[in-house]
């Protein structure tokens, strides 16, 4: 999820935190999420700078090539499961459509 | 109030960083820019600052916690770690099976000391007559340490045939869950355990525990008894006679030599060994020069009650020059389950059975007694 917002543009923890829960509705607490995103860092996977637009200095995370790539496999992994999924859930919906227990409202 | 808590989370947390000081102040640095960013985030000043300090510390979680895995967020993986180690394993490694090649080209491996040389033990005769080396599987599961520990041995060399042939035996062992009831039982057999047949000894009644447990100790107790141990067999072969405390008399000790002593419980027994085994070590200097403890002489009709091993070694500039081994045993009775080996070794069931058919001259009346067979 991390490399996925990062795979919009450069951010920083705290925006990091907020798109993914924005998106998912799930919450990465601050304590996971930094060690997270050292641990990609040290990866080589995404790569931070300290800039200091705010007044203060912030830092932004990017996305490396590694990290691209990186990403684009998951999504590649995730598009086949959800694929197989679909393969599996489909027909089943189809038949509970069409043969509407009798009972059923 | 709250500010300062998240200061003092901030400071707790970079003491234990084990990270270098730029690297503590940058991530202290990323974690206060957190929360400014996360006030900054409300559309008009909160209501109740403090309270978005806490829910921000909380998220944090245990400052030691968090350190932990910032900490090894910033240190390569093991594999990356471990690809630069190998490289300088191999060079060292390349050397080591140099020397080794050169060691072996120069006379082969020592075996730990056993006091007495296995060549001139006539206790495997029989058996490599019998048993063709060849045929036998490799056992170096069935003696684990003869071959590998050196710090008890003097310059004697393992003969391979002789492993062979105690793999040989181990595959002929009779193993008898035993209890006290069944300890008693074989007592009864006493003509034949620890053996009346010179060349073999079973179950030695004080030292069945040890050579159970101790077989690299057992070779420093009773020099003259070969141990081979398998997965859930220990077998003695040897003279049938020994001692521990003839064993304890050893006094090759040189002045000023240093007493190194170690005793615990019996069921801690295997962390015992490695324990004394380690400190034990020619190279250990750990060990403190300690007078040896009272030995306790308490006898006991069953192995099992062994309650503790007392190892000492003389050292004297690095190098062994006695050992010491005693043993201490419970008082109580309780019995633990155990398993008993026996040998099943044709002519000394024979002899045996012979033996008991005799009536003895203080027992008029000869009573049935358990037999090997029965008894597995």
């Amino acid at each position: 999820m991390v490399l996925a917002v990062l795979a919009d543009g450069k951010r920083y923890g705290y925006s990091i935190q907020k798109r993914v829960q924005v998106a998912s509705g799930q919450t990465i607490k601050a304590g996971s999420l930094y060690p997270l995103l050292h641990r990609l860092e040290t990866d080589g996977l995404i790569v931070a700078t300290w800039e200091q637009d705010t007044g203060r200095p912030r830092k932004w995370y990017t996305l490396t090539p590694a990290g691209e790539k990186r990403f684009r496999g998951a999504v590649a992994d995730w598009q086949a499961m959800f694929a197989r999924m679909q393969s599996l859930v489909l027909p089943a919906l189809r038949h509970v459509t069409n043969h509407p227990q009798p009972n059923s409202a | 109030m709250s500010e300062r808590e998240f200061q003092t989370y901030l400071d707790a947390l970079c003491e234990r960083l084990h990270l270098s000081d730029a690297q503590r102040e940058a991530i202290a640095g990323e974690l206060r820019d957190h929360l400014d960013a996360r006030l900054q985030d409300l559309d008009h000043p909160a209501p109740d600052q403090d309270a978005i300090i806490r829910e921000v510390l909380a998220e944090f979680g245990d400052a030691t916690q968090l350190a932990g895995n910032l900490s090894r967020s910033q240190r390569p993986r093991f594999a990356k770690r471990l690809f630069p180690v190998s490289k300088r394993s191999v060079a060292l490694g390349t050397v080591a099976a140099a020397l080794l090649l050169f060691a072996v080209y120069r006379g082969g491996f020592y075996a730990p000391n056993l006091g007495v040389n296995q060549n001139e033990l006539d206790l495997w005769s029989n058996e490599s007559q019998l048993v063709d080396p060849s045929a036998l599987p490799l056992i170096s599961e069935a003696i684990p340490d003869l071959a590998r520990h050196t710090e008890y041995r003097d310059r004697v060399t393992m003969q391979p045939v002789n492993a062979e042939a105690a793999h040989h035996i181990l595959s002929e062992v009779v193993i008898v869950d035993a209890d006290a009831d069944t300890w008693t039982a074989l007592k009864q057999l006493g003509d034949i355990s620890p053996g009346d047949d010179p060349t073999i000894a079973v179950l030695p009644d004080e030292a069945w525990p040890l050579v159970r447990h101790l077989p690299r100790t057992t070779q420093i107790v009773a020099p003259n008894i070969m141990v081979a141990s398998g997965k859930n067999a220990t077998v003695l072969v040897g003279e049938r006679h020994f001692d521990l405390d003839a064993a304890d008399q050893v006094k090759t000790i040189h002045d000023e030599g240093v007493g190194i002593e170690i005793g615990m419980w019996w069921d801690n027994i295997d962390q015992t060994i490695e324990l004394a085994l380690s400190v034990h070590g020619p190279r250990s200097y750990r060990a403190q020069d300690r007078k040896p403890a009272p030995r306790r002489k308490t006898m006991t009709d069953f192995p099992a009650m062994i309650e503790s091993v007392t190892l000492r070694t003389k050292l004297k500039h690095g190098q062994i020059l006695a050992h010491r081994t005693s043993l201490s045993f419970s008082d109580s009775p309780a019995a633990h389950p155990h398993r008993i080996v026996l040998l099943r070794v044709t002519h000394v069931e024979r002899e045996t059975q012979q033996a008991l058919a005799e009536p003895r001259p203080h027992d008029p009346m000869p009573t049935p007694a358990p037999t090997l067979t029965a008894l597995r």
